[in-house]
């Protein structure tokens, strides 16, 4: 290499990146994180609209950055090791963030600027009870959705098969489908380890035996199942991959929950637990069109043998940053994510339920009717659905993960896996603190 | 010129040997800062953090809690698991690298056609990121439309098809096989280069002693490549033992543990229990030991020497 | 006859090696040509690449890596070439210290050191810049590359430099003069794993930068791995971009890797 030609190379680097360093973070910005601008569809109708709306509702001097997206346990990372320097301003999450980020002192509480909004009377009362946390608000939800039996029609009718209404109906169903299709699964779950929607689903059958995990009685959090419960739960997991066939194929073990959303909507899975989320994949092809409009059905979860109806309830919400300067602005911006007009679009894109009642209610008259056909089978899903505790609830996580691991992977008795599960919540729970009255 | 050269060191070079040394520190500048500051002084403070209860978010200074972390660890059997794990990785992948690299290294040192092009393709597993890695063998070995499942179904062997890295048999194996494809060739690019420098004479007078060549690889080849070897070993002991990224994307640490490694489990520790002080506690400890380790390789090689 | 057979049996061990290597290049590349066989319509397609296209994002976080890739490499090598210059030709006192120090320090594991190196960044306002992340992989680069233009170094006789000095000229001269197109080669070995190693970097610039404007392109493929409604097929097309600039450099290095092996033994 010619000394000459090393000495331009490297003069023209340097001198690019120190152009660039400046120009690439000058300036105030409005920063929002989100992580719903990534999908092809939401890139396609709501960014356009999104940009120009967000300009009309920040003062001229701010920028909004150009919208982008990050997966929610991305966002969770770098919202904690970022919060502190004051961007993002505002943040979208489920509700295990809010109880997160609250727990740290990251966001700032809403209820005094709720509370003067003549559109607070538009919230659905149960997506605003959970993102209360010690009688304040943290979280302006959206969009929610609880989970359901997400099934396809046709291939349950092409063996005779009832919706499965209980746990046993449900094994028998999977294993009928699995034996006899060469390609699909019977049914699916999520069972890699570390992955969110393992552990909301693992929630999901809980609720169908209590309405809290924990409850603060008399002085101390007490786990609300005892271990013959979480016995059956890990007994169904197990009972999935016995047997030959086995109602979900033992190939199966270990499945993330993605690949689980995408092999449904190209048909290699005849069932499963999901949420209304699941329709925004029809915008990829006919094929998934056709499959998610008019083969798929819901039904509630199927129930366990002691146990009723219940679920798993999301809310999402946005959030501002504690530590931000533009906290005015990032509420403004946050009612307009959460508006009316927003809110809509939101639903007709994601499939999930609207958190405001004037969109629920005029819904049909507002959305196309594929969609208002996909809502109306999930309203009813919110009337069992419950929401977690906000608690810091990382170790019950990893306890979760790891009994269903054990129960899918090993051949330990379900019942020693599902005692030292209880035994782990319950000793997670004596270190959370003591609930404001 | 050899008379210049014996001038030149007697006279000049005490007389201005402080000025030497100036120069040198001062050249020796940018990268000595950089590194002090951007990897000593972190470093360093996360070493301090260990000793701290140190969680993200905290209001206030962390506690000094002395060797409460690290007593913590002690009593964690996952801590003990994961060491473990690290350790066996490390101890199957290395050797690996370094017999497949030998091998490799051995057979293209001959001037055969079609080994020029083997030589300049050997690297390509080496130059692309582990996440891109991971992504070309996922493709590879995914359970149900993966190309490995769909030959063994082809050749009539579909009991054989599984779920490659969710399979608490052969997870392991997979994250191992995933390191040796990349650093095997490293091995094998560096050591061919060293066996060319080797003077041919060598050979020659060994052979002329009635050596086969069996003899000629352990007695003239291998104390040849000796320092070549060593530091190419403790550079993949360190990578091979401190890796997040190729064990992280691919099986996360699972299923039921199997592979889950010390970096997986600080990380864990960091970002899924916000435990940072805890987190440093094991990071400390990998550091001991990778120390050790090069100290008893070194030593043993300067024994080997003498 | 044995001479056959051992020939035989190289070349086979050979083929085996050099298809394990190859075979999921190949593969992947042939995937993300084709459509998903489920979608009912087969054959070659560019639509995965057309949607990589359409993110901004993703096409800004191409020219971030280039810009840090570029720079960092640019800075490594300019402060490993003065520093293992200086080390050989005049042997300071506490060159062994140097040495020993700057290995011990790749020992520590990266996670850790790289949330106080977060703080100490956003204290100087470096922070989600592209600077902060040029400076916090060069920082990780350099114990490597210092050590290897060391052994580059090494092989030049230290007398070698005191005459050219005799001969006229000062230090600095006689590194431009001397030195310089006496390593080049190593140095642009040095260049090339700098400039790979930087690259490829996916912790160092996912943590050091929490801006979504500025992340680079491993940092934007793991993502897009992890966001709903991607497909495998688009991860697989977006992976061969990003394989190809080490790729493309490796293979322009061929030359110098040819000419500079002997050298990477000492």
């Amino acid at each position: 290499m010619k000394r000459r030609t090393f000495l331009k190379a490297a003069a023209g680097a340097l001198g690019v990146a120190g152009w660039c360093g400046p120009t690439w973070g000058a300036g105030r910005r409005f920063v929002f994180w989100n992580a719903l601008f990534d999908s092809y569809i939401y890139r396609k109708e709501f960014v356009p609209w999104w940009d120009e709306q967000i300009r009309v509702v920040l003062p001229p001097y701010i920028e909004s950055e150009p919208s982008s997206a990050l997966p929610y346990p991305t966002l969770e990372q770098r919202f904690l090791l970022s919060a502190f320097s004051g961007e993002p301003d505002l943040i979208e999450g489920v509700l295990d963030h809010v109880a997160n980020y609250q727990a740290k002192g990251f966001i700032e509480p809403l209820t005094e600027r709720f509370q003067a909004w003549e559109e607070q009377d538009q919230y659905v009362p149960a997506m605003l009870d959970a993102l209360t946390i010690q009688g304040q608000l943290w979280g302006l939800p959206y969009i929610g959705n609880g989970r359901a039996l997400v099934y396809r029609k046709s291939i349950l009718g092409k063996y005779g098969l009832r919706v499965p209404g209980t746990w046993d109906e449900l094994l028998e169903a999977a294993r009928t489908i699995t034996a006899h299709e060469p390609d699909v699964s019977g049914y699916m779950m999520t069972t890699k380890k570390g992955l969110i929607r393992g552990f909301q689903e693992f929630m999901s059958h809980v609720f169908q035996f209590a309405d809290r995990v924990f409850a603060y009685e008399s002085g101390a959090w007490e786990v609300q199942l005892d271990v013959e419960q979480v016995t059956q739960i890990l007994g169904l997991y197990r009972a999935m991959f016995e047997g030959d066939p086995s109602p979900i194929p033992k190939l199966q073990q270990g499945k993330a929950a993605l690949t689980m959303d995408l092999e449904y909507s190209l048909g290699k899975i005849a069932m499963m637990p999901n949420g209304p989320y699941i329709f925004g994949w029809r915008y990829l092809s006919d094929f998934q069109r056709q499959l998610l409009e008019t083969d798929t059905g819901i039904a509630p979860l199927p129930i366990p043998p002691q146990g009723h109806a219940g679920t798993y309830l999301e809310v999402k919400s946005v959030m501002i940053n504690g530590f931000t300067d533009l906290k005015s602005e990032a509420w403004e911006v946050a009612k307009l994510w959460s508006g009316r007009e927003s809110v809509l679009r939101h639903v007709s894109l994601t499939g999930d339920l609207p958190a405001r009642k004037d969109v629920f209610e005029g819904l049909k008259d507002l959305v196309d009717d594929a969609t208002f056909n996909w809502q109306r089978q999930w309203f009813s899903i919110l009337d069992d659905a419950r929401a977690l505790d906000p608690l810091p609830l990382a170790g019950v996580r990893d306890a979760t993960f790891d009994a269903i691991q054990e129960a899918v992977f090993t051949a330990e008795p379900v019942a020693d896996v599902a005692q030292r599960l209880h035994a782990q919540m319950a000793l997670q729970a004596q270190n959370f603190t003591a609930p404001v009255a | 010129m050899a008379v210049k050269l014996r001038a030149l060191k007697t006279v000049r070079f005490r007389r201005v040997h402080w000025k030497r040394a100036a120069w040198a520190y001062v050249l020796l500048l940018p990268a000595l800062t950089w590194l002090a500051a951007m990897v000593l002084v972190p470093s360093l403070k996360a070493v301090l953090d260990s000793f701290t209860d140190l969680s993200f978010g905290q209001t206030g200074s962390p506690l000094w809690t002395g060797l409460d972390n690290f007593a913590r660890l002690w009593r964690d059997p996952k801590f003990w698991s994961a060491l473990q794990h690290s350790l066996a990785l490390t101890a199957l992948v290395v050797p690996l690298e370094v017999v497949l690299g030998l091998s490799v290294g051995l057979v293209l040192r001959r001037p055969l056609p079609g080994i020029a092009a083997c030589r300049a393709l050997l690297l390509v597993g080496w130059v692309i990121s582990t996440v891109s890695q991971v992504i070309l063998f996922e493709r590879l070995f995914s359970p149900g439309d993966g190309y490995v499942n769909q030959w063994l179904r082809a050749m009539g062997l579909s009991g054989w098809a599984r779920n490659w890295f969710q399979d608490p048999q052969f997870a392991f194996g997979m994250v191992a096989g995933l390191h040796v494809w990349r650093n095997a060739p490293f091995f094998a690019v560096n050591l061919l280069a060293g066996m060319l420098a080797i003077p041919k004479e060598l050979y020659e007078s060994a052979r002329l002693d009635g050596a086969n060549a069996w003899k000629l690889l352990l007695h003239v080849t291998l104390p040849q490549l000796r320092w070549i070897m060593l530091t190419l070993v403790v550079g993949h002991v360190i990578f091979t033992f401190t890796d997040y990224t190729l064990v992280a994307v691919s099986t996360g640490g699972g299923p039921v543990d199997v592979t889950e490694v010390l970096p997986l489990y600080l990380y864990n520790l960091a970002w899924g229990h916000h435990q940072l002080g805890q987190a440093s506690a094991v990071g400390l400890v990998m550091f001991a030991v990778l120390v050790l380790f090069t100290l008893v390789l070194i030593r043993l090689q300067w024994r080997g020497q003498r | 006859m044995r001479r056959a057979l051992s020939l035989g049996g190289a070349y086979l061990f050979l083929a085996l090696i050099m298809a394990a290597l190859l075979l999921p290049f190949g593969l992947s590349l042939w995937d993300s040509l084709h459509q998903e066989v489920s979608q009912q319509e087969q054959g070659w397609t560019l639509r995965h690449y057309a949607l990589i296209l359409e993110r901004p994002l993703l096409l800004r976080a191409l020219l971030n890596s280039l810009l840090v890739a570029v720079g960092c490499t640019a800075l490594v090598v300019v402060s490993a070439s003065l520093g293992a210059y200086a080390l050989h030709r005049f042997a300071p006192p506490g060159t062994k210290a140097v040495l020993g120090g700057i290995l011990s320090l790749k020992m520590f594991p990266l996670l850790l050191t790289l949330i106080p190196l977060f703080h100490l960044l956003w204290q100087a306002g470096l922070h989600n810049q592209l600077w902060g992340i040029l400076l916090a992989q060069g920082a990780f680069i350099l114990p490597f590359t210092f050590w290897l233009s060391w052994s580059y170094f090494r092989q030049i006789p230290v007398e070698l430099f005191e005459l050219a000095e005799l001969e006229g000229g000062s230090a600095w001269s006689v590194l431009w003069r001397v030195a310089w197109p006496m390593v080049a080669s190593g140095v642009g070995l040095v260049a090339f794993y700098s400039f790979v190693s930087s690259w490829n970097d996916y912790l160092v610039a996912s943590v050091v930068n929490q801006s979504l404007r500025n992340s680079t392109l491993p940092f934007a493929l793991v993502n897009l791995i992890g966001s709903d409604q991607s497909e495998p097929r688009v991860v697989l097309a977006l992976n061969s971009l990003l394989m190809l600039p080490p790729l493309l450099f490796y293979w322009s290095m061929q030359r110098h890797f040819r000419a500079a092996s002997p050298t990477l033994v000492q």
